[in-house]
């Protein structure tokens, strides 16, 4: 990978990984550094990345940077921070996508990962098990339970509502 | 395999995933159809779906990008190389300075008129010009005759004895008499004593007839021998002496081209004298020579020093 192939991952992913990790842990600084670690780590090994797999790259090391820092963070902070978050997307965003990030925010980390990957990013399963280290299976079967969380969480606030 | 009732949650499930192929994609469409109650659980399911959130950018994203630095490379002189440099632009400073200029090596002059025939055959030390071919084949048998001056001066000169050998044989070249030849020998035996008893030759030089310088010589020669035995060096010239008179009295009818070479290498013998080769590098002795002088004094200098210094400690026993 040469430096204007690098630079050019930057222009169309960037904002791409960064979607995916501020979907996931609610945290825009956290998640600003872990993309920024995960290119400064694109840089540093640009004589090994593959420029056609520069993406999926990008994504598998920010997921485990990402994994990292949730590990390391305390579950009580994370969930302070997206309750602030969730202030924000309830004044911009309509009511069923309110209901929606409610409903990912009551999956686990690797579901909604999956979620986020399959949906924002369109990878197919083998691509996914690959960034998350998980085989084909895995990813299908961790994935269609997501969806079936979600759609029953979503069943049940219309019901309630 | 086909839709039916108990498998349909996989294929709508994989519908949402967008994992089915056209064809099932249509069979799911179908079965849809067919089956209106379980159309809401489709739905239901696409709801699932989550579409990118185009709000949500990374800011700032020029701290991304990265400009490749090209390193330059530094290069550190060690004292070694500096060292090796200093000596070696040292070398060609001194290779320049010693190089023999123009006016300290002259060609060997052809055709050079003669202003003075004597002066031409007599080598002179401060004349590095070698003798000129023409004027040397001009040169006449009387030429040949030195006078008790230019003996002298030869003797003094302390110039080799080949010189006067040539002398010789040029004369042969102008097909000189035997008696001059005999003459010639005579001064040759003169020049030889010379170097070696300075009475000898005076006493030789005396004689300006060539007849009697032959008889002179000897005379001389005879008794110089018996004088002689008391130093081997002596002998030894004496027997030089004879041995070339011998040559040269057999050699007078070879071929004049001969004597030519002979010419020509006393020639060349000359310029190689002057130059000295450091390599490819032409030097010109005369100005090695005082520097050659002053490092051998240096050297006496400090090896004599141990030596007096030794001396004194001998002399004062307080010094042990």
């Amino acid at each position: 990978m040469t430096e204007f192939e690098y630079n050019q991952c930057v222009t169309l992913y960037a904002d791409n990984v960064f979607r995916f990790i501020m979907k996931n842990i609610g945290h825009e600084a956290d998640a600003r550094d872990i993309v920024q670690s995960a290119f400064e780590k694109m840089w540093l090994n640009k004589q090994h990345v593959i420029t056609e797999k520069s993406k999926s790259y990008l994504f598998t090391v920010a997921y485990h940077q990402m994994i990292d820092h949730i590990r390391k963070t305390k579950k009580t902070k994370i969930v302070s921070s997206f309750e602030q978050d969730e202030r924000v997307v309830y004044q911009t965003n309509n009511q069923l996508k309110e209901t929606l990030m409610q409903a990912l925010n009551q999956l686990n980390e690797t579901q909604k990962s999956l979620v986020l990957l399959k949906d924002y990013e369109g990878y197919n399963y083998q691509e996914i098990g690959e960034i998350m280290n998980l085989s084909e299976s895995q990813v299908k079967v961790y994935l269609h339970r997501a969806r079936l969380q979600l759609r029953n969480y979503l069943v049940s606030k219309e019901n309630i509502s | 395999m086909t839709i039916n009732r108990t498998n349909y949650e996989n294929y709508f499930l994989r519908y949402v995933d967008g994992d089915l192929s056209d064809a099932e994609k249509l069979m799911v469409d179908g079965f849809v159809a067919e089956n209106t109650n379980l159309a809401t659980q489709l739905e239901s399911l696409l709801q699932t779906k989550f579409v990118p959130d185009t709000t949500v950018v990374f800011a700032n994203k020029e701290k991304l990008y990265k400009k490749e630095n090209k390193e330059r490379t530094v290069l550190f002189f060690t004292w070694q190389k500096i060292a090796v440099a200093a000596a070696f632009i040292g070398l060609v400073f001194m290779a320049w300075i010693l190089m023999p200029t123009k006016e300290s090596v002259h060609p060997i002059v052809i055709n050079a008129p003669i202003k003075n025939k004597v002066a031409d055959l007599i080598p002179n030390k401060e004349s590095k010009h070698p003798i000129a071919i023409n004027s040397i084949e001009k040169n006449k048998a009387t030429d040949l005759m030195p006078t008790k001056k230019t003996i002298l001066s030869n003797s003094n000169k302390k110039q080799p004895i080949n010189h006067y050998a040539v002398q010789f044989k040029k004369a042969v070249n102008n097909k000189m008499s035997t008696q001059q030849i005999n003459t010639s020998i005579a001064i040759l035996d003169n020049a030889t004593i010379k170097a070696n008893d300075s009475r000898l030759t005076i006493k030789n030089n005396e004689n300006n007839s060539p007849n009697k310088a032959l008889n002179s010589a000897a005379t001389d020669a005879i008794a110089l021998q018996d004088q002689s035995e008391k130093t081997a060096t002596a002998n030894k010239t004496l027997a030089a002496s004879e041995q070339l008179n011998i040559a040269v009295s057999n050699n007078t009818n070879e071929s004049s081209t001969k004597m030519h070479r002979t010419v020509y290498k006393e020639l060349d013998t000359e310029t190689d004298n002057n130059s000295l080769y450091v390599g490819s590098i032409e030097l010109n002795k005369d100005k090695l020579r005082g520097l050659f002088r002053k490092a051998a004094s240096l050297l006496k200098r400090k090896s004599d020093e141990p030596t007096n210094n030794t001396l004194i400690a001998q002399n004062n026993p307080s010094f042990n």
